[in-house]
């Protein structure tokens, strides 16, 4: 009995377990389905959040994708709307942006360029420097090669090609430094200074010819001077010749005569032709040219053509010079015409004015700062002030007949020659025109100094 | 013909290659030729009592050959003048010619032609020198007559007979022939004529 009794009261016991533990899961059970209710809700919101977060962001990136491209457009309306050129290369010298006027200038679409290296847009030697000068810079960074802009001569797509000046501006992107490249188109300013230098070598050449109308002009006052300076020499070499055929019919023959006639012929003739290439070195007519020279020889060759015009009207013309004077570097035709210039015009005053003993006289002395003084003094009555004021004005004459450019050219071609011209408006008896011209060795200095400032 | 040994052709111009030239070309035609660079020069060596000629050139620088040619003459000067030019200056020309010049000559010149001028020019002066020197001997033995014998002379010249003289004069016919045969030994004369010959010399 104590068995069975005890196997009842462990199967109550048992009973009673599992009533617990049926409970107890059923409680479980409960709660579970509570939780993953729970769970689900959570879910549910948190799906619902994030769905709203990636709406949110869309929408954001949306916005900053349309800034960013507004963004782009202004700076593309800001680069197209440039009167320069304007494109961009990254440091490999590939093109990543081109506007619009270097589309017109260049004659390229910018489809068509970016990509490409910046060299396609220069002409050669440019086309082959530079690759070579944008690695330098990046290597160096010198940045010399940003500060100035320099001139080259760029290539259209259809291969002709033109002037450019070109500046680069660096920045440091993303990517690594980019440079930003502006162009000007420089024909039409290259078009206006080829104009400009045109003009300026019209304005040389009327400059050239009037001087030489002016030269044969004058040379036309002095013209019964040159003759008689070759026909001395012309009547000479008759004389002697006549002489020679007399000495040849003579029963006696002296050899040495003969031999004296010819060499006497042989000398005016060379004395004759000197005359002659003097005067057409004179009129001769063409550019200006430059020799080492002295202003002595120039005096000289002058007094040759003119002393016979001042014998003739009479007047004195005098020549002081003064030795151990430097050479000059001078075109001696123009010299010689200024002289001339002064020296007639002088003669033909005195002659006007009628003066007893009229005198010319031409003095010149060395100067300071490497400058010769040439002087022409007559003692013919002083020009007035007024006279004095209009002097040098072109076509302003005293004379009858007178041209009017004698004094102004005459001014023209030695301010060409680095010099001064003028009249001494301080003496009280006659006139004095004096010029100044630099010695050769501060011609040279002066160019020297211009090669210094230059390298 | 000239008597060229005698003469000198003076050559006056600046020029010395002209100077030179003509000195040979006057000695091949063999004449006497003395040469001078200027005007001044000339004037202090020159004797009016030599023959002979004067080529002389008109632009020189100092003095001018026409200006000379005036000094020349109011020195009562003889000595033909043959200007040489280098530029045909007729006015020049002109005044020189009208001053008594004997030619005038345009450089370069042909020998023959002024050889020839030359030539003409030294018997000119030579026919000139000789008539001077008759003048001056006339004029001597005037000189060498009384006032009395000088004023018969004067008459006699005149051709006036032996009576009027003697009337004028107030003196006898005797005495006026004795006068006249002493005119006529002293003015070495043989008649009335050459009388009236002698005077106009003088004149």
């Amino acid at each position: 009995m104590n068995a069975s009794k005890q196997s009842l009261a462990e199967v109550e016991a048992l009973k009673r377990k599992v009533k617990r533990e049926k409970s107890a899961r059923h409680q479980a059970e409960q709660i579970l389905e509570h939780k993953s209710t729970e769970l689900y809700h959570t879910n549910q919101k948190l799906k619902q959040a994030l769905a709203e977060l990636d709406e949110r962001a869309i929408a954001k990136e949306k916005q900053l994708v349309g800034e960013l491209r507004a963004n782009q457009d202004t700076t593309r309306t800001l680069l197209d709307s440039a009167q320069e050129g304007i494109f961009g290369a990254n440091s490999n010298g590939r093109l990543f942006s081109f506007n619009r006027a270097a589309e017109e200038m260049f004659g390229y679409d910018s489809g068509d360029v970016i990509g490409a290296g910046v060299s396609i847009l220069l002409a050669s030697p440019y086309r082959e420097q530079s690759d070579e000068s944008l690695r330098s810079f990046l290597q160096s960074g010198d940045e010399s090669f940003l500060q100035e802009s320099r001139e080259l001569i760029a290539q259209r797509a259809d291969g002709s090609h033109f002037p450019i000046e070109l500046w680069v501006v660096n920045t440091v992107s993303a990517d690594g430094t980019i440079f930003f490249i502006l162009i000007r188109d420089l024909s039409a300013q290259k078009a206006a200074e080829q104009e400009i230098f045109k003009k300026e070598v019209e304005v040389q050449q009327a400059r050239d010819h009037l001087a030489h109308i002016a030269r044969v002009a004058t040379l036309g006052e002095i013209a019964a001077g040159i003759a008689h300076e070759v026909n001395q020499p012309l009547a000479a070499i008759t004389t002697y010749a006549q002489s020679g055929h007399r000495l040849l019919d003579a029963k006696v023959r002296e050899k040495d005569d003969i031999a004296y006639v010819l060499q006497q012929i042989e000398r005016q003739a060379s004395r004759a032709s000197e005359v002659i290439s003097r005067l057409r070195s004179s009129i001769k007519y063409g550019d200006a040219t430059r020799e080492r020279t002295s202003i002595d020889t120039i005096i000289a060759d002058t007094l040759t053509l003119i002393c016979v015009e001042a014998d003739r009207k009479k007047v004195e013309v005098e020549y002081r010079p003064e030795c151990d004077l430097e050479p000059i570097d001078a075109d001696s035709v123009q010299i010689q015409q200024v002289l001339i210039n002064l020296i007639i015009n002088a003669i033909q005053a005195l002659e006007a004015a009628n003066v007893q003993q009229p005198r010319v006289v031409l003095r010149t002395e060395p100067r300071a700062h490497q400058q010769i003084y040439v002087s022409v003094t007559d003692n013919g009555p002083p020009i007035s002030r007024e006279t004095m004021d209009q002097l040098f004005t072109p076509f302003f004459s005293t004379k009858e007949h007178g041209l009017g450019i004698g004094l102004s050219l005459c001014r023209t071609l030695i301010a060409a020659h680095g010099g001064s011209l003028n009249i001494n408006r301080n003496r009280r008896e006659g006139n004095e025109f004096f010029f100044t011209l630099p010695t050769i060795n501060a011609v040279v200095k002066a160019s020297k100094k211009m090669e210094s400032s230059n390298g | 013909m000239v008597d060229v040994n005698n003469a000198t052709v003076y050559v006056v111009d600046d020029d010395e290659a002209i100077l030179d030239s003509l000195q040979l070309l006057l000695k091949t035609a063999g004449l006497r030729a003395c040469t001078y660079d200027g005007p001044e020069k000339f004037l202090s060596d020159y004797q009016p009592t030599r023959p002979g000629c004067l080529i002389l050139d008109i632009q020189m620088p100092g003095m001018t050959g026409l200006e000379l040619q005036e000094i020349l003459a109011d020195v009562g000067s003889i000595l033909p003048i043959i200007f040489i030019t280098g530029h045909a200056d007729i006015p020049i020309a002109v005044q020189a010619m009208k001053d008594g010049a004997f030619e005038f000559l345009q450089k370069p010149f042909n020998d023959t032609v002024l050889l020839d001028y030359v030539t003409k020019a030294l018997s000119l002066n030579e026919r000139q020198q000789k008539e001077i020197t008759a003048t001056q001997s006339v004029i001597a033995r005037i000189e060498k007559l009384s006032p009395r014998e000088k004023q018969v002379f004067e008459k006699v010249a005149e051709g006036k007979s032996g009576k009027v003289i003697a009337s004028e004069l107030n003196l006898s016919p005797r005495t006026i022939e004795i006068y006249r045969s002493h005119v006529m030994l002293k003015m070495q004369a043989t008649s009335a004529v050459e009388l009236a010959n002698l005077m106009n010399i003088t004149r």
